[in-house]
């Protein structure tokens, strides 16, 4: 890059600089996130109960009566990796799909990351339950409904 | 030090005349140097507001994205400023909004060139008329957006830069923009 401007032209635009010039904010670049370690944790433990449940053949309600937990937990804790549950609902859900109680708490509070092995595993997890299969009927009419709404706003 | 360089003035306020200066369109080892050695004991001591700014963390954190791109103002042998441009933002104008622009994410000075002592006056200005030109060269028509440091903002206003409501996501900082025209006024070659 070039810049071609004259004596005269810095010579008048300078005036103007009569204070303290800067600008940017104090945080880093905002480009260079890193893969977040807890969050993959989070992610494991959402599909963790996602397949748990399905292979129970419930419903997300029906988990959340059996489980003595909201709905709005079970949809949180399956679609958002930074919710986190309070240990009483992970208690309860351990007990619904028998699982110890603790490895699971320790899941949902992030605390496999102290834990090379167990992390990566959670890692794995989280990988490999990536659904590539075909969707089901109901998922099919789940996603047409909700983008039906979405459509529905715009404009 | 090497790199592409354009010969432009800066105010010596000691003798109270202009003075030549150079603007690199990258920010060598050497400006670096500069920043920890010279700049960074005299804003450890004034307790300066942007005194955390680690040039060679933001160099770090930019390689490998061609968006970025540093610029630096020497005079003198020292480094006067330094600016890191990123051209991956858009404009909030309504006239020109979603278009592409360069957006200057950090503009710093020389910590000796801040305040009523300062020896040098207009290095803003010269990297600011770096970022249109750079956005000019890009097809960006001379948008260029900013936040402004509140010590700072006297200066975007006289420059008729857009001025918009602080900015929760940007530490509350004011957003200003500069719109295609009043760029192309900014640059307006001015006498012979």
């Amino acid at each position: 890059m070039k810049l071609n401007l004259n004596k005269q032209w810095f010579e008048q635009r300078i005036r103007a600089e009569t204070c303290d010039v800067a600008a940017g904010v104090s945080s880093p670049l905002p480009t260079t996130s890193q893969p977040d370690l807890q969050e993959i944790e989070g992610l494991a433990f959402g599909r963790l109960i996602e397949l748990l449940r399905r292979a129970q053949r419930l419903s997300v309600s029906a988990l959340a009566a059996k489980a003595n937990v909201s709905v709005e937990e079970i949809v949180c804790i399956e679609g958002d990796a930074k919710f986190t549950l309070d240990p009483q609902s992970v208690q309860r859900l351990a007990d619904v799909f028998q699982l110890p109680p603790r490895a699971l708490e320790a899941l949902s509070s992030r605390a496999f990351a102290h834990s090379p092995r167990l992390h990566q595993a959670a890692v794995s997890f989280a990988a490999d339950s990536a659904k590539i299969s075909e969707l089901t009927a109901e998922e099919q009419a789940a996603l047409a409904g909700f983008v039906k709404v979405l459509s529905s706003q715009d404009g | 030090m090497s790199g592409n360089t354009s010969p432009i003035w800066l105010f010596d306020c000691r003798i109270g005349a202009l003075a030549p200066a150079e603007l690199y369109d990258e920010i060598l080892p050497d400006h670096l140097a500069d920043t920890e050695l010279l700049w960074k004991p005299i804003k450890d001591r004034r307790r300066q507001q942007h005194r955390h700014w680690d040039w060679r963390a933001k160099l770090a954190d930019a390689a490998g994205y061609l968006f970025y791109q540093g610029f630096a103002v020497v005079a003198e042998g020292k480094t006067q400023g330094l600016m890191m441009v990123d051209r991956s933002k858009t404009a909030r104008i309504p006239v020109q909004q979603g278009k592409d622009l360069v957006y200057i994410a950090f503009l710093e000075t020389a910590p000796w060139n801040l305040g009523q002592q300062r020896l040098y006056r207009g290095v803003g200005t010269a990297l600011l008329a770096a970022a249109i030109q750079c956005s000019l060269d890009d097809g960006f028509r001379g948008r260029i957006g900013l936040h402004s440091l509140p010590q700072s903002e006297d200066f975007y206003r006289k420059c008729s830069m857009t001025e918009f409501d602080r900015d929760p996501d940007y530490e509350d900082l004011i957003y200003f923009e500069m719109s295609e025209s009043r760029a192309a006024e900014f640059m307006r070659e001015i006498g012979s």
